[in-house]
Protein backbone atom coordinates (compact mmCIF):
# COMPACT_ATOMS: atom_id res chain seq x y z
CA UNK A 1 0.00 0.00 0.00
CA UNK A 2 1.31 3.71 -0.87
CA UNK A 3 0.60 6.80 0.35
CA UNK A 4 1.38 8.65 -2.62
CA UNK A 5 -1.29 10.13 -4.96
CA UNK A 6 -1.45 10.00 -8.44
CA UNK A 7 0.31 13.60 -9.71
CA UNK A 8 -2.31 14.65 -12.06
CA UNK A 9 0.14 17.09 -14.06
CA UNK A 10 1.27 14.19 -15.82
CA UNK A 11 -0.16 13.57 -19.16
CA UNK A 12 -2.11 10.68 -19.81
CA UNK A 13 -0.28 10.20 -23.05
CA UNK A 14 3.15 10.38 -21.10
CA UNK A 15 5.12 7.42 -21.72
CA UNK A 16 7.23 5.19 -19.23
CA UNK A 17 9.67 1.99 -19.55
CA UNK A 18 9.26 -0.59 -16.87
CA UNK A 19 12.54 -3.07 -16.59
CA UNK A 20 11.56 -7.02 -16.18
CA UNK A 21 13.92 -9.24 -15.11
CA UNK A 22 14.40 -13.09 -16.99
CA UNK A 23 12.86 -14.28 -13.90
CA UNK A 24 9.92 -12.77 -14.16
CA UNK A 25 8.57 -13.92 -17.76
CA UNK A 26 5.72 -16.27 -17.94
CA UNK A 27 3.87 -18.01 -20.69
CA UNK A 28 7.25 -18.38 -22.68
CA UNK A 29 5.60 -20.89 -24.89
CA UNK A 30 2.38 -19.21 -25.99
CA UNK A 31 1.77 -18.50 -29.43
CA UNK A 32 1.54 -14.79 -28.15
CA UNK A 33 4.89 -14.90 -26.57
CA UNK A 34 6.05 -14.26 -23.34
CA UNK A 35 4.76 -12.03 -20.87
CA UNK A 36 5.80 -10.36 -17.77
CA UNK A 37 4.40 -11.42 -14.95
CA UNK A 38 1.83 -9.35 -13.05
CA UNK A 39 4.44 -9.22 -9.67
CA UNK A 40 6.57 -7.27 -12.07
CA UNK A 41 4.27 -4.22 -10.98
CA UNK A 42 4.36 -5.18 -7.69
CA UNK A 43 5.60 -2.08 -4.90
CA UNK A 44 9.09 -1.31 -3.74
CA UNK A 45 9.90 0.24 -0.56
CA UNK A 46 12.84 2.98 -0.62
CA UNK A 47 14.92 3.72 1.94
CA UNK A 48 12.69 6.40 2.60
CA UNK A 49 9.73 4.41 3.27
CA UNK A 50 8.56 5.68 0.14
CA UNK A 51 6.41 2.48 -1.90
CA UNK A 52 5.47 1.67 -5.46
CA UNK A 53 6.26 0.48 -8.74
CA UNK A 54 9.51 1.15 -10.14
CA UNK A 55 9.42 3.19 -13.68
CA UNK A 56 11.52 4.97 -15.70
CA UNK A 57 10.14 8.25 -17.69
CA UNK A 58 10.71 7.52 -21.38
CA UNK A 59 11.12 11.87 -21.72
CA UNK A 60 12.85 12.47 -19.13
CA UNK A 61 15.34 9.52 -19.81
CA UNK A 62 16.04 11.55 -23.06
CA UNK A 63 16.29 14.42 -21.59
CA UNK A 64 19.19 13.21 -19.46
CA UNK A 65 21.02 11.36 -22.54
CA UNK A 66 20.27 7.90 -21.84
CA UNK A 67 18.69 5.41 -24.68
CA UNK A 68 16.51 2.38 -24.27
CA UNK A 69 19.73 0.28 -23.72
CA UNK A 70 20.49 2.72 -20.50
CA UNK A 71 17.33 1.81 -19.21
CA UNK A 72 18.19 -1.82 -20.15
CA UNK A 73 20.88 -1.76 -17.78
CA UNK A 74 21.89 -5.26 -18.36
CA UNK A 75 20.34 -7.36 -21.25
CA UNK A 76 21.42 -10.48 -19.98
CA UNK A 77 19.41 -10.02 -17.34
CA UNK A 78 16.49 -7.54 -18.58
CA UNK A 79 14.35 -6.28 -21.32
CA UNK A 80 12.14 -3.82 -20.41
CA UNK A 81 8.22 -3.24 -21.39
CA UNK A 82 6.24 0.17 -22.18
CA UNK A 83 3.37 1.69 -20.60
CA UNK A 84 1.43 5.09 -20.86
CA UNK A 85 0.20 6.42 -17.68
CA UNK A 86 -3.45 6.21 -19.40
CA UNK A 87 -2.99 2.31 -19.26
CA UNK A 88 -2.12 2.14 -15.40
CA UNK A 89 -4.56 5.03 -14.77
CA UNK A 90 -7.32 2.88 -16.30
CA UNK A 91 -6.77 0.32 -13.34
CA UNK A 92 -6.88 3.04 -10.61
CA UNK A 93 -3.55 3.53 -10.49
CA UNK A 94 -1.76 7.08 -9.67
CA UNK A 95 1.58 8.17 -10.75
CA UNK A 96 4.36 10.27 -9.81
CA UNK A 97 7.81 11.53 -10.30
CA UNK A 98 10.28 10.09 -7.83
CA UNK A 99 13.59 11.15 -9.14
CA UNK A 100 17.11 9.10 -7.54
CA UNK A 101 20.79 10.33 -7.13
CA UNK A 102 23.06 9.48 -9.41
CA UNK A 103 24.75 6.79 -6.76
CA UNK A 104 25.10 3.42 -9.10
CA UNK A 105 26.56 3.42 -12.56
CA UNK A 106 24.12 1.64 -13.72
CA UNK A 107 21.25 4.42 -13.00
CA UNK A 108 23.42 7.18 -13.66
CA UNK A 109 21.03 8.46 -17.02
CA UNK A 110 17.86 6.50 -15.19
CA UNK A 111 17.65 8.28 -11.53
CA UNK A 112 16.47 11.53 -13.43
CA UNK A 113 13.62 9.90 -14.99
CA UNK A 114 12.95 7.41 -12.33
CA UNK A 115 9.09 7.41 -11.42
CA UNK A 116 6.38 5.18 -9.09
CA UNK A 117 2.96 3.25 -9.77
CA UNK A 118 1.29 3.81 -7.02
CA UNK A 119 -1.99 2.68 -5.54
CA UNK A 120 -3.32 -0.04 -3.94
CA UNK A 121 -2.55 -3.09 -6.03
CA UNK A 122 -5.01 -6.38 -6.32
CA UNK A 123 -3.66 -8.77 -8.34
CA UNK A 124 -6.60 -8.76 -10.87
CA UNK A 125 -5.28 -4.98 -11.39
CA UNK A 126 -1.30 -5.91 -11.87
CA UNK A 127 -2.80 -8.69 -13.88
CA UNK A 128 -4.78 -6.46 -16.51
CA UNK A 129 -1.81 -3.96 -16.00
CA UNK A 130 0.74 -6.97 -17.12
CA UNK A 131 -1.57 -7.78 -20.45
CA UNK A 132 -1.07 -3.73 -21.61
CA UNK A 133 2.59 -4.22 -21.41
CA UNK A 134 4.04 -3.60 -24.92
CA UNK A 135 7.83 -5.01 -25.49
CA UNK A 136 10.11 -3.10 -26.12
CA UNK A 137 13.25 -5.08 -25.09
CA UNK A 138 12.48 -8.65 -24.47
CA UNK A 139 14.56 -10.30 -21.45
CA UNK A 140 16.59 -13.54 -22.12
CA UNK A 141 14.06 -16.36 -22.33
CA UNK A 142 16.88 -19.05 -20.43
CA UNK B 1 25.23 -3.08 -6.89
CA UNK B 2 28.52 -2.54 -8.70
CA UNK B 3 30.73 -3.95 -11.62
CA UNK B 4 29.33 -6.00 -14.61
CA UNK B 5 29.55 -9.69 -13.33
CA UNK B 6 26.74 -11.36 -13.35
CA UNK B 7 27.43 -13.58 -10.43
CA UNK B 8 28.98 -11.15 -8.24
CA UNK B 9 25.65 -8.70 -8.88
CA UNK B 10 22.54 -10.78 -8.95
CA UNK B 11 23.44 -14.46 -7.30
CA UNK B 12 25.20 -15.58 -4.56
CA UNK B 13 28.44 -17.23 -5.20
CA UNK B 14 28.80 -19.64 -2.46
CA UNK B 15 25.47 -21.54 -4.00
CA UNK B 16 26.07 -20.91 -7.47
CA UNK B 17 27.71 -24.29 -7.56
CA UNK B 18 25.40 -25.97 -6.01
CA UNK B 19 21.46 -25.59 -6.98
CA UNK B 20 20.06 -28.11 -4.53
CA UNK B 21 18.79 -27.90 -1.08
CA UNK B 22 20.91 -28.89 1.80
CA UNK B 23 17.99 -29.22 4.19
CA UNK B 24 15.50 -31.80 4.30
CA UNK B 25 12.01 -30.94 3.09
CA UNK B 26 9.73 -29.07 5.79
CA UNK B 27 6.59 -30.64 4.69
CA UNK B 28 5.99 -34.04 4.43
CA UNK B 29 4.09 -34.96 1.19
CA UNK B 30 4.70 -38.03 0.03
CA UNK B 31 6.94 -40.87 1.02
CA UNK B 32 8.47 -41.06 -2.06
CA UNK B 33 8.51 -37.37 -3.45
CA UNK B 34 12.20 -36.80 -4.99
CA UNK B 35 11.91 -40.87 -6.65
CA UNK B 36 11.93 -40.65 -10.05
CA UNK B 37 8.25 -42.99 -10.18
CA UNK B 38 6.32 -44.14 -13.52
CA UNK B 39 3.04 -41.66 -11.97
CA UNK B 40 6.30 -38.63 -11.38
CA UNK B 41 4.35 -35.68 -12.10
CA UNK B 42 6.97 -34.89 -15.59
CA UNK B 43 8.21 -31.22 -14.89
CA UNK B 44 8.69 -31.98 -10.92
CA UNK B 45 12.65 -31.77 -11.35
CA UNK B 46 12.46 -29.16 -13.90
CA UNK B 47 10.28 -27.20 -11.39
CA UNK B 48 12.52 -27.85 -8.33
CA UNK B 49 15.23 -26.90 -9.75
CA UNK B 50 13.59 -23.50 -10.77
CA UNK B 51 12.86 -23.20 -7.18
CA UNK B 52 16.62 -23.71 -6.01
CA UNK B 53 17.63 -21.40 -8.52
CA UNK B 54 15.28 -18.51 -7.41
CA UNK B 55 16.39 -19.06 -3.75
CA UNK B 56 20.20 -18.24 -4.84
CA UNK B 57 19.30 -14.78 -6.45
CA UNK B 58 20.72 -12.11 -4.39
CA UNK B 59 18.66 -8.95 -2.86
CA UNK B 60 18.20 -6.50 -5.49
CA UNK B 61 17.40 -8.65 -8.30
CA UNK B 62 15.36 -6.91 -10.15
CA UNK B 63 17.63 -3.97 -10.36
CA UNK B 64 16.17 -2.30 -7.40
CA UNK B 65 15.42 -3.42 -3.93
CA UNK B 66 13.82 -6.84 -4.49
CA UNK B 67 14.47 -9.12 -1.39
CA UNK B 68 15.99 -12.43 -1.57
CA UNK B 69 14.02 -15.46 -1.32
CA UNK B 70 13.05 -16.93 1.45
CA UNK B 71 14.08 -20.40 1.49
CA UNK B 72 11.95 -22.13 3.64
CA UNK B 73 9.14 -20.49 2.12
CA UNK B 74 10.34 -21.71 -1.28
CA UNK B 75 11.03 -25.43 0.00
CA UNK B 76 7.24 -25.17 1.42
CA UNK B 77 5.95 -23.96 -1.95
CA UNK B 78 7.54 -26.52 -4.01
CA UNK B 79 6.17 -29.30 -1.43
CA UNK B 80 2.49 -27.60 -1.18
CA UNK B 81 2.59 -27.72 -5.16
CA UNK B 82 3.67 -31.24 -5.60
CA UNK B 83 0.71 -31.98 -2.99
CA UNK B 84 -1.68 -30.41 -5.32
CA UNK B 85 -0.49 -30.98 -8.68
CA UNK B 86 -1.28 -34.55 -10.82
CA UNK B 87 0.44 -35.86 -13.71
CA UNK B 88 -2.33 -34.50 -15.65
CA UNK B 89 -0.92 -30.46 -14.34
CA UNK B 90 0.46 -28.73 -16.95
CA UNK B 91 3.64 -27.20 -16.25
CA UNK B 92 3.39 -23.94 -14.61
CA UNK B 93 5.84 -20.95 -14.02
CA UNK B 94 7.36 -19.83 -11.08
CA UNK B 95 7.56 -16.63 -10.48
CA UNK B 96 9.98 -14.49 -7.60
CA UNK B 97 8.55 -11.76 -5.82
CA UNK B 98 9.62 -8.48 -4.94
CA UNK B 99 9.20 -9.40 -1.14
CA UNK B 100 10.96 -12.41 -0.97
CA UNK B 101 7.73 -14.97 -1.93
CA UNK B 102 6.86 -17.27 -4.69
CA UNK B 103 4.78 -17.01 -7.45
CA UNK B 104 3.36 -19.94 -9.12
CA UNK B 105 1.42 -19.17 -12.21
CA UNK B 106 -1.00 -20.90 -15.13
CA UNK B 107 -1.47 -19.72 -18.10
CA UNK B 108 -4.10 -22.07 -19.72
CA UNK B 109 -7.22 -23.18 -21.16
CA UNK B 110 -8.34 -19.60 -20.97
CA UNK B 111 -7.76 -19.80 -17.06
CA UNK B 112 -5.54 -17.68 -15.29
CA UNK B 113 -4.55 -19.42 -11.81
CA UNK B 114 -1.70 -17.63 -9.88
CA UNK B 115 -1.04 -19.39 -6.40
CA UNK B 116 1.30 -16.75 -3.80
CA UNK B 117 3.54 -17.21 -1.02
CA UNK B 118 3.48 -14.40 0.51
CA UNK B 119 4.96 -16.03 4.23
CA UNK B 120 5.38 -19.34 5.74
CA UNK B 121 1.48 -19.25 6.47
CA UNK B 122 -0.31 -17.11 3.87
CA UNK B 123 -1.14 -18.10 0.28
CA UNK B 124 -3.02 -15.42 -2.10
CA UNK B 125 -4.85 -17.72 -4.90
CA UNK B 126 -5.72 -15.78 -7.54
CA UNK B 127 -8.45 -17.68 -10.45
CA UNK B 128 -9.90 -15.86 -13.15
CA UNK B 129 -12.02 -17.76 -16.41
CA UNK B 130 -11.36 -15.44 -19.03
CA UNK B 131 -14.56 -16.54 -21.21
CA UNK B 132 -16.95 -15.32 -18.94
CA UNK B 133 -18.43 -12.83 -16.90
CA UNK B 134 -17.58 -13.87 -13.30
CA UNK B 135 -15.08 -11.58 -11.90
CA UNK B 136 -11.72 -12.99 -10.74
CA UNK B 137 -11.49 -14.49 -7.65
CA UNK B 138 -8.76 -13.63 -5.07
CA UNK B 139 -8.92 -15.53 -1.53
CA UNK B 140 -6.52 -15.88 1.54
CA UNK B 141 -5.91 -19.29 2.52
CA UNK B 142 -3.68 -19.95 5.69
CA UNK B 143 -4.21 -23.28 7.41
CA UNK B 144 -6.20 -24.92 5.18
CA UNK B 145 -4.68 -25.33 1.97
CA UNK B 146 -7.10 -27.98 0.62
CA UNK B 147 -8.94 -25.53 -1.98
CA UNK B 148 -5.51 -25.43 -3.87
CA UNK B 149 -6.36 -28.83 -4.84
CA UNK B 150 -9.96 -27.89 -6.74
CA UNK B 151 -8.37 -24.50 -8.04
CA UNK B 152 -5.08 -26.94 -9.73
CA UNK B 153 -7.88 -29.74 -11.01
CA UNK B 154 -9.55 -26.78 -13.01
CA UNK B 155 -7.18 -26.31 -15.36
CA UNK B 156 -7.81 -29.61 -16.67
CA UNK B 157 -11.14 -30.07 -16.33
CA UNK B 158 -12.80 -30.48 -19.94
Amino acid sequence: MSDLRDDENISPDTVFYVRVSKEQLTEKNSPEGPRPSSHVFDDSTDENGVSGASIIFKHLLEDAGGKIADAVVNPDRFGLVELTVRDVREFGQGVVFDPKPNTDQHHRLCGPAHGLICGPKQKSKKRNIAKRARWIVLPPLT
Amino acid sequence: MAGNNLAEDYYSPEVLSDFRWNNPPRVQTTQSKYMLEEEEISWKQEIFERFAYLTILRSGWDSYSAKRINEDLAQDAFEILISVANKRTPKPDVIPTKAGGINIEWHVNNIDLEIEFTSLSDIEVYYDKLNDDEEPIEELLSADISPLVNYVNMLTTD
